[in-house]
């Protein structure tokens, strides 16, 4: 036990807290540059059990704040490597990685198997996914998030409290880091907070953030609390969660069939964003561009629309839709997801 | 009536201010909130209205008083 022991000495954590750590099964959704933060610090302190999920592979624009990546790395499922680095530092550490996206599908019986989940993930809509399914399974939030200097943290649905939609009700589509930007050590810090957050609740000490937002500003260094309530008005129910996360009305891209031969894939990012998909179905017209490129869209043409968050995937779907280009859809994947779907399956075309 | 407006995320971005005092018009939260929404520079970003530092409804009707301290929270997406 003396691993532990810097942290037993101390009165909120004792042999009992200690015992509580490694009884602990902490789920985290999201192994970028939250995941990165938090992990080795809830592996180290001794948490008994992690879970990570997330269908991303390493790319070399995350190096620069997924620390637990190198660039030897490049190519593989984030989760099998944050696996494979915590297991080495930790060896106590049982790690259970999900090379996987959080869907409606796996997202309750996931939840199941785990005490806290921690959203370290970069959309919204998994966030609204997380909070729900949280609700469903009775498990706490320990939420994160980032915009450029700023992050959020707070935890929902702590012993019933407030959860993600009575702080935020609906649904909105906001950017996220590839497309704001963002330095390493503000997701460091922030991620750092949501882990102080995941031990409190595990040792049960100190006041939690429940019913609190805690907005950290790494430019400034100012931090400010806000308090919010539960609404009761806001109720989650098995129906309610099939409604919003069982069901897609964007279509999925499918590269077995032949979707391809009268689609084409429109990627409306700016030129300068990664991963590039280099692909004959991908046209690349960034969003802002497209009204001078609305002559050499086709009315009877297939388009499926990707970005990075989906937010101007949505926008140009809209703008083509008032310019009578109609059979145009948002696709559910982002350019990630479709840069690995490109190089995992063989393209017939 | 003199108060101070605190911006955060996005709405920093556009404004290029996080705070500023000044006075407004407007003696309810929902005045308030539809006057902000109105502003074309900020009006696409949503956000929730804390008063000091207490988050409110959208549909809650909270009278404003001078000096009160008013901050627009958008939710992130970034991780």
């Amino acid at each position: 036990m003396n691993h532990y022991q810097r942290q037993i000495i101390l009165p909120q954590v004792g042999e009992q807290g200690q015992q509580k750590i490694a009884e602990a099964r902490v789920l985290v959704i999201g192994a970028g540059g939250l995941g990165c933060a938090l992990l080795p610090y809830l592996a180290a302190a001794g948490v008994g059990h992690l879970g990570i999920v997330d269908g991303d592979r390493i790319e070399e624009s995350n190096l620069h704040r997924q620390i637990l990546y190198t660039p030897e790395h490049l190519g593989a499922f984030k989760v099998e490597q944050a696996k494979q680095v915590l297991q080495k530092q930790q060896p106590q550490c049982t790690i259970t990685s999900y090379p996987e996206y959080l869907s409606g599908k796996n997202a309750l019986e996931l939840f199941d198997h785990y005490n806290i989940i921690v959203d370290a993930t970069d959309r919204i809509d998994v966030r609204y996914l997380i909070n729900d399914a949280a609700i469903l399974t009775s498990k706490p939030v320990v939420y994160g998030s980032i915009h450029r200097f700023e992050g959020q943290v707070s935890v929902f649905n702590y012993n019933d409290g407030p959860t993600y939609r009575c702080l935020f009700p609906k649904a909105v589509e906001v950017p996220s880091c590839a497309e704001a930007g963002v330095l390493g050590t503000s997701v460091g810090i922030i991620g750092m907070l949501q882990a102080a957050e995941v031990m409190k609740i595990i040792l049960q000490t100190g006041s939690i953030l429940s019913g609190e937002l805690l907005v950290y500003n790494t430019l400034t260094a100012h931090q400010e609390k806000f308090k919010f309530s539960k609404k009761e008005s806001i109720e989650i129910t098995q129906d309610f969660f099939d409604e919003n996360h069982n069901k897609s009305e964007n279509i999925q891209v499918n590269f077995k069939q032949e979707f391809l031969e009268r689609a084409v894939l429109l990627d409306v990012r700016n030129l300068e964003e990664q991963p590039r998909i280099k692909h004959p179905s991908v046209l690349e017209i960034p969003l802002s561009e497209l009204s001078q490129n609305k002559a050499s869209f086709k009315p009877e043409q297939n388009y499926y629309v990707f970005c990075q968050s989906g937010r101007r995937a949505l926008q140009a779907v809209n703008y083509l839709k008032e310019n009578h280009i109609n059979n145009t859809k948002p696709l559910a994947e982002n350019a990630t997801q479709l840069k690995n779907l490109v190089t995992s399956v063989t393209i017939i075309k | 009536m003199e108060v101070t407006l605190k911006y955060f995320g996005q709405l920093v971005d556009v404004l290029g201010t996080h705070e500023e005092t000044r006075g407004i018009e407007q003696h309810t939260s929902a005045a308030l909130l539809d006057h902000l929404k109105k502003n074309n520079a900020i009006g696409h970003i949503p956000f929730q209205l804390a008063i000091n530092q207490k988050l409110i409804d959208q549909d809650e009707n909270v009278t404003l008083k001078e000096g009160d301290v008013i901050a627009l929270l958008p939710p992130y997406a970034g991780g």
